[in-house]
């Protein structure tokens, strides 16, 4: 009942934010557009590798499109639906959870959701046009497609979430948040094949690279229901262990220890 | 080829000493605060780090055959890329923000060359990222790459052009900032010039590797002399071709940097119109 | 009846770390910081009935702020108890939070770039009202603020007099029990400043609606409230109806008088000239000395009068005087 709720809230909250981005109507289409562009011109770096090298550890191109796409979806509808995790330990730094504290909501969600990234949509325009352009989908896959892009969305978010909550203790640490967002981002578009398994051990725990890009693509190339219940099962051990550190945050932000600048 | 005057640079009388040392002062100001910043100076190690990493099991894993340069050289030459376009500063954000919050109109009419200042100040950033990066990226790539490139005289040659292309992308960026008179939000153009740098600079891949005829027009653009120049000193050791580098280097700064004097112009006359 | 708000002993303390310049100085805050003890409150005790309208007032950094926000469960504090509604703020937040409004000066609830039906219309999510209830109790009080003809323009087009009266009555959408308002008033002009105060007062007296507000504007104490809390670093100075605390720190009455003659003299002893001009005397009289009928027929004998008045002085001065001394350390 209350998360019926809190769903119904949620989807207010992002057709909201919808609706602000769409006010500045200009603004809003050339970065969409213009993400697009960004996205395609990266990728052609990567055409040029492949034309070179066609088979790297197993991958060929069309792989790549299907991670890359899935990758760039994904993260693209991360910042559509909680655009306001992008720059969340600015927001926890500079005291503006306090609203949301006197709401009756749940305050991660509102302080993640509280705005979108309109270029956000270009990243997700271009991962849908480039997931199928792979020619990895077939209809039947599609719902694997759904289920692997959200898991990725929700493990990417849960990250940036940890990450920030860094903030609660260490005062401003937007910058180097945004940096390691960065990280996870280009870290999961390389095919795990070429890292050794010491490698990947440390990229799959830390950065979750593993849940945004290679087990949903993995899951495309080559289904197996263990691996789902893989990506599944740890997507939703990320978010948990996400909304676990920040609100232990919120207890430390709530007792008031944020780091002010003293002289 | 000398280089024409840059900006800060050009005589004016007797005002011509001042101005050098407010331009020297606002560099030195600019270069202790990006030193009193060690996350963004680890935070930027631990970046090139992890991108190094992803690339040197890369380079592992590609069947590189015959006439290719080797695995430790293209690691090298990613290390140099990187090293040189993750210290840019981001020049055009600053300019963004003093025209989308209107502080442009009160620094512009000042005695001292606003656009000056504030490329003086990012030079003082680009020199502290740069000698920070460097040993960074010099050491994390003789572990990855399990050595010194075949070479490593070329590496010598690699510092002054990396300065050399830093000092570019610096002004590229200034002029990209100041479109924001005309566009406010700057960020897209921005991404679409990052991303043919790293296309037509051959930002992972040697411009050699590439299809010829896109080899070619690369090499008709600023970048390839940005990144892909200081990169191939990881192949060899080439003072000619380091020579021609530098000289087109030294011939797109000037371009740039009349080209951000004329926008400068531009702009003054776009905000005295709008009673700026 | 249940008190709308009981405190008892509340205390905040901030630890503040000091902040050395340099790359060492920024490492040495990371890996050892060097930290300060700031009281923000210290002791606070005081009730409010359901109903009341309570000004908060104090000079900045007195903890006024600090104090709403562990009432609004915002932040925890240190020690001491404090029971809003009848629960724990920071305890019970969620609970708490569909009873009570919020109105942060410093801070806009609206979504900016919106006209201010649209955040009315998610507001009504947030607080999982009945879209019946909603629409007649928004319709309700878009009329009672006036401000029907600016919700459906976007909120950055507004100035800022409409832009409070319009996160007020975000505010009290939910027909909350009771109001914090964090500095309202502030930026605005005299007139705004009073629009808003009329009909904050009017919907707290209709609705019932307790109102907690803080302000370093006397004015707000003035025309809303009916009881002020003055604080001061952190304590608690003062808790008293603002009828009593005129009554109590005034003594001194302002005369103004408008003659005939060009040139007045009037002298009592307690009695001191403020102003002197060309048919117009101003006299500050120390009521405890001169009662103000001595002086006006002192007037009336030296002058013919045309004009005379008699006022309290302004709020300020009381409250600086009360601030004084709780400096010296005088017993108030």
């Amino acid at each position: 009942m209350r998360f019926a709720a809190t769903l119904r809230f949620l989807a207010a909250l992002v057709a909201t934010n919808l609706r602000a981005a769409y006010a500045h109507r200009g603004a809003f289409w050339l970065q969409t557009t213009l993400m697009i562009v960004n996205d395609a011109v990266y990728f052609t770096v990567w055409w040029i590798f492949f034309h070179r090298f066609p088979e790297v550890a197993g991958w060929r191109v069309a792989d790549m499109m299907a991670l890359q796409g899935l990758v760039a979806g994904s993260i693209g509808l991360a910042w559509v639906v909680a655009g306001g995790a992008r720059n969340l330990a600015r927001t926890i730094s500079e005291g503006d959870l306090d609203v949301f504290l006197t709401r009756p909501k749940p305050v991660v969600l509102q302080a993640v959701s509280s705005t979108t990234i309109a270029s956000g949509l270009g990243d997700l325009a271009y991962g849908v046009a480039m997931t199928t352009a792979s020619g990895l989908v077939r209809p039947e896959t599609v719902p694997i497609l759904v289920v692997g892009a959200v898991c990725a969305a929700v493990a990417f978010l849960s990250f940036a979430v940890i990450v920030h909550s860094l903030a609660f203790w260490a005062g401003d640490t937007n910058t180097l948040t945004r940096q390691a967002q960065d990280w996870l981002a280009t870290v999961s578009q390389y095919p795990e094949s070429i890292f050794g398994p010491g490698l990947r051990a440390v990229l799959y725990g830390l950065l979750p690279a593993g849940l945004v890009g290679w087990l949903p693509v993995s899951l495309l190339r080559d289904f197996a229901w263990t691996r789902f219940a893989t990506l599944v099962g740890a997507t939703a051990v990320a978010a948990a262990l996400a909304l676990y550190v920040f609100h232990r945050g919120l207890v430390r932000y709530a007792s008031g220890s944020r780091v002010r600048v003293g002289i | 080829m000398t280089r024409a005057p840059a900006l800060d640079e050009r005589p004016l009388g007797a005002r011509h000493s001042s101005r050098t040392r407010v331009y020297l002062a606002a560099a030195t100001i600019a270069a202790r605060h990006a030193w009193a910043n060690p996350v963004e100076i680890i935070g930027r190690g631990v970046f090139l780090g992890l991108l190094l990493v992803v690339f040197s099991g890369l380079w592992r894993a590609v069947p590189l055959g015959e006439g290719a340069p080797d695995a430790r050289g293209l690691l090298w030459y990613l290390a140099i890329t990187e090293w040189v376009i993750l210290s840019l500063p981001l020049v055009h954000l600053d300019l963004e923000r003093d025209v989308r919050t209107g502080d442009l109109a009160y620094l512009l009419p000042r005695p001292v060359s606003y656009v000056g200042v504030r490329v003086a100040e990012h030079l003082g950033t680009l020199a502290v990222r740069m000698a920070t990066l460097a040993p960074v990226a010099a050491v994390l790539a003789t572990l990855l790459a399990g050595g010194l490139p075949g070479d490593p005289r070329g590496l010598l040659l690699a510092v002054p052009l990396g300065v050399m292309a830093g000092v570019l992308g610096v002004i590229t960026y200034a002029s990209i900032g100041l479109t924001a008179v005309w566009l406010q939000d700057v960020t897209p153009v921005y991404f679409v010039w990052q991303k043919s740098a790293f296309v037509l600079g051959g930002l992972i891949l040697p411009l050699h590797l590439y299809p010829a005829w896109l080899a070619a027009i690369a090499r008709w653009t600023p970048f390839a002399a940005l990144l892909h120049g200081p990169g191939r000193t990881a192949f060899g050791f080439d003072p000619a071709g380091a020579a021609t580098t530098a000289g087109l280097l030294a011939s797109w700064t000037a371009l740039f940097a009349y080209a951000l004097h004329r926008i400068h112009r531009a702009a003054l006359r776009i905000l005295d119109v709008n009673g700026g | 009846m249940e008190p709308a708000v009981e405190v008892e002993g509340l205390s905040k303390t901030y630890r503040v770390r000091i902040r050395t310049a340099g790359f060492s100085g920024a490492l040495r805050r990371v890996f050892a910081p060097r930290t300060e003890d700031v009281a923000a409150v210290a002791g606070v005790t005081f009730r409010i009935e359901a109903g009341e309208r309570v000004a908060f007032v104090g000079p900045n950094g007195a903890g006024k702020s600090t104090t709403l926000k562990i009432l609004s469960g915002i932040l925890h504090p240190t020690a001491g108890t404090a029971r809003v509604l009848g629960l724990v703020p920071w305890e019970d937040r969620r609970a708490l939070g569909y009873r009570i409004g919020t109105v942060f000066g410093q801070r806009s609830q609206l979504w900016w770039h919106l006209p201010a039906l649209d955040t009315y219309a998610l507001l009504r999510h947030v607080y999982d009202q009945d879209p019946v209830v909603h629409r007649e109790r928004r319709d309700r009080l878009i009329e009672t603020f006036r401000i029907g003809a600016i919700v459906t323009k976007p909120v950055r087009s507004l100035s800022l007099g409409e832009r409070m009266r319009c996160e007020l009555v975000a505010s009290l959408l939910h027909a909350p029990s009771l109001l914090f308002l964090d500095e309202p008033t502030i930026g605005l002009d005299v007139t705004a400043k009073a629009v808003i105060r009329d009909f904050v007062r009017e919907r707290s007296v209709k609705d019932g609606c307790t109102l907690l507000f803080t302000s370093h504007d006397t004015g707000d104490m003035e025309r809303v409230c009916d009881r002020v809390l003055v604080v001061h670093r952190g304590r608690l100075l003062i808790d008293e109806p603002v009828a009593a605390l005129r009554r109590r720190y005034i003594r001194r009455k302002v005369v103004t008088l408008a003659t005939v003659e060009t040139d007045v003299t009037v002298e009592l002893p307690g009695v001191t000239v403020r102003e002197r001009a060309p048919h117009r005397l101003v006299l500050e009289v120390d009521t405890s000395v001169a009662p103000v009928e001595a002086v006006v027929a002192a007037a009336l004998a030296a002058s013919r009068l045309e004009d005379l008045t008699v006022e309290d002085p302004p709020m300020e001065e009381i409250v600086a005087a009360i601030y004084a001394s709780a400096e010296k350390g005088a017993p108030s």
